[in-house]
């Protein structure tokens, strides 16, 4: 298993548009991927349980990614928080 | 099968004139409550639920495309997000934990799953994530609907033309729904200017509001007959009054059809004074109405729209592409764009305005964007970019003082300097106010001095300076545009602007009611902006009307001093001018 911290910093926080972007690409991969922010844990792969996080701009949290295609997995979706959801 | 109940016929406030027939579809949130009991085992109830969302993704995805093609992407984003919801992975695995420990069957467990994630996001602060619950049910009861045998009724997909009965419709249906397939609609609740009502008469359909329980009273199925203009509508009526009522219809759609001679044509008096006839439009969608009912401008752009519905503030492009759509739409013609008027019964998911006693009196329209800079700065941008492309009239609601003027003319010019360092090369436009608050009525003397030109907005003007709330049904009654004060208060502010050599319109519902035509051209507005389907039924109007004739009406109405007076003097002028 591999994780990475990162901080939101797209103006309106992970809303419905960027969680469905973010759900999108973390269900292209095999592996779990589990969103960890304020002691909380999410299904990276459900958009119900990531905006269930309610994250907004400034916060951080965890992306922790297991499986066999992990290394991908976490870069593109720590590439796509950075590039604040743009392709 | 029709039932062959015929009762009395229902009453309620007339929303949008015409006479309309046909079978009824009731739009009603029945209770999809479940109980829980014994399924018929893990296994199959799983698949009974995959079967639910296979069916549920199936719909949606045919709601998605209609709508796209139909009203654009931003409608469609509101259904692919449902879509999302119904390929979360979390509803299987969840569900399926509670038919392992339970053995209870899919809709018991599936609406557990659900009512939870509900309370998850119902209980969040920011106001956004609150309303995404409604997401969730709405998700939760197409799919309950398959499980349960109900039929589920996507408006964007009618097939038989129908009479809708709801409620309220909310703008997500009225924006949504197959136009070509409704004929008419009813609701138990709201009055005159609340959203169906308005919605209706933009569109040029029959609607009755206010009804309080026609959901009840009315089975889908039934046949209904109504009169938009007069507020009563009949369920299953006797076959000779139905055909009464076909025969009322296809003279409305005569006369409906008659009214297309009219375009074309000046809208001037038979002593050839002209007054202008704007339409008061919502979004870009409408102007195929401005088209249609060859509206000689746009007098009033509610640019809420571009607000609405989303999840964030529009970017200055996202608003300039909009106001550039429009006003090069009108070619030249005069467009009056409303700067963003929030607040009052208007909120935006992402801007919270926080809890007020009097919303109507409170933190709304031009007192928003004197406070948030860079809200109306981007505003401003967008507006000042569109000027070089027609006749740019921008106009502040909600004014109150000559400071909030001075102030928000101040404000314009920051803008076009910033732009003008950047390149742009803004041109001509004019700068109004609305006037719609007693204090901006008394002042107009003074405030004429400042602005190109007013526009009386007559739904506030009336709320306020009567001090009703007009979404209050027990005191609708003394929501009364007969008022002598109404009618002082416009005078005043005619007069006030034409000295200073301003134009003076008016965009409030009284502009486009063919009652106040005659006594409105008498007081000499030079322009009723309206509702684009009274555009050609005013024109047909005016015509018939003499200048002279009119300007005494109005020198009557402003001497008498009691409301049923003025009434009654209008109601003698009117029926007079349509036997002529």
């Amino acid at each position: 298993m591999i994780s990475q911290t990162v901080t939101l910093t797209n103006e309106t926080g992970m809303h419905a548009r960027p969680a469905g972007i973010f759900v999108k690409a973390a269900s292209q991969f095999q592996s779990d991927i589990k969103i960890e922010a304020a002691g909380q844990v999410a299904n990276g792969k459900s958009i119900m349980n990531l905006l269930g996080l309610g994250l907004e701009k400034g916060m951080n949290f965890t992306i922790q990614v297991d499986g066999a295609d992990e290394d991908e997995a976490l870069s593109t979706l720590v590439t796509l928080i950075q590039k604040q959801f743009e392709a | 099968m029709a039932p062959s109940r015929s009762e009395l016929p229902l009453s309620g406030t007339p929303g949008s004139p015409g006479f309309c027939v046909g079978r009824a579809l009731v739009l009603k949130h029945d209770s999809l409550e479940v109980e829980q009991v014994a399924g018929a085992g893990p296994s199959q109830e799983l698949s009974r639920l995959q079967n639910a969302l296979e069916q549920s993704k199936i719909e949606l995805g045919r709601v998605v495309e209609v709508t796209r093609k139909s009203m654009g992407d931003d409608k469609a984003q509101i259904f692919e997000a449902h879509l999302m919801v119904l390929d979360d992975p979390e509803i299987l695995a969840q569900t399926e934990k509670i038919l392992n420990s339970e053995n209870s069957t899919a809709e018991w467990a599936f609406s557990n799953v659900m009512d939870h994630f509900e309370n998850v996001f119902s209980s969040m602060k920011n106001e956004y994530m609150r309303e995404r619950a409604a997401d969730v049910r709405d998700v939760k009861s197409r799919v309950l609907r398959h499980l349960l045998n109900k039929d589920v009724i996507d408006l964007v997909n009618l097939q038989n033309e129908v009479v809708l009965v709801a409620d309220d419709l909310a703008p997500s249906d009225t924006a949504t729904m197959n136009r070509s397939k409704v004929l008419g609609f009813l609701t138990n609740i709201g009055g005159k200017t609340s959203h169906s009502a308005i919605m209706a008469r933009t569109l040029g359909i029959p609607a009755v509001v206010g009804l309080k329980d026609a959901t009840e009273k009315i089975k889908t199925g039934d046949w209904i007959a109504f009169d938009g203009s007069q507020g009563v509508a009949y369920v299953n009526p006797p076959t000779a009054l139905k055909d009464q009522y076909l025969g009322l219809r296809e003279e409305f759609l005569n006369y409906r059809k008659s009214l297309l001679d009219l375009v074309g044509q000046k809208s001037v008096t038979l002593d050839d004074h002209s007054v202008e006839l704007a339409a008061n439009i919502g979004t870009v969608d409408d102007l195929e109405f401005v088209k249609k009912n060859d509206a000689e401008g746009v007098g009033l752009l509610r640019t809420e729209f571009i607000y609405l519905n989303r999840s964030s503030f529009p970017t200055e492009e996202e608003q300039y592409q909009s106001y550039k759509r429009i006003v090069e739409g009108l070619k030249g013609k005069p467009v009056v764009i409303r700067t963003l008027d929030i607040g009052g019964d208007k909120n935006l998911s992402y801007f919270d305005i926080g809890k007020e006693q009097n919303p109507f009196l409170g933190y709304r329209a031009i007192r928003i964007c004197l406070r948030d800079k860079p809200l109306f700065h981007t505003q401003l941008r967008a507006l000042l970019r569109v000027a070089p492309l027609g006749d740019l009239r921008i106009m502040f609601p909600m004014i109150s003082s000559i400071e909030e003027v001075v102030q928000a003319k101040k404000e314009v010019q920051i803008v076009k300097a910033q732009l003008e360092t950047e390149g742009f090369r803004v041109g001509n436009f004019q700068i109004g106010i609305m006037i719609e608050v007693p204090s901006a009525a008394i002042m107009a003397d003074e405030l004429a001095e400042h602005v190109d030109f007013f526009s009386i907005g007559t739904n506030d003007l009336i709320q306020y300076t009567c001090a009703v709330d007009r979404m209050n049904q027990k005191i609708q009654d003394l929501y009364n545009p007969h008022h002598p004060a109404i009618f002082r208060l416009i005078n005043q502010v005619i007069k006030a602007g034409h000295a200073k050599g301003k134009w003076v319109g008016m965009c409030g519902e009284m502009a486009g009611s063919s009652e106040f035509l005659a006594v409105l051209v008498g007081l000499e507005l030079d322009e009723l902006s309206m509702n684009p389907s009274n555009i050609l039924v005013a024109r047909k109007s005016l015509r018939k009307l003499k200048f002279s004739d009119a300007k005494n009406l109005a020198k009557r109405i402003l001497s008498l001093s009691d409301s049923k007076q003025i009434e009654e003097e209008l109601r003698k002028f009117n029926s007079s001018l349509e036997k002529a």
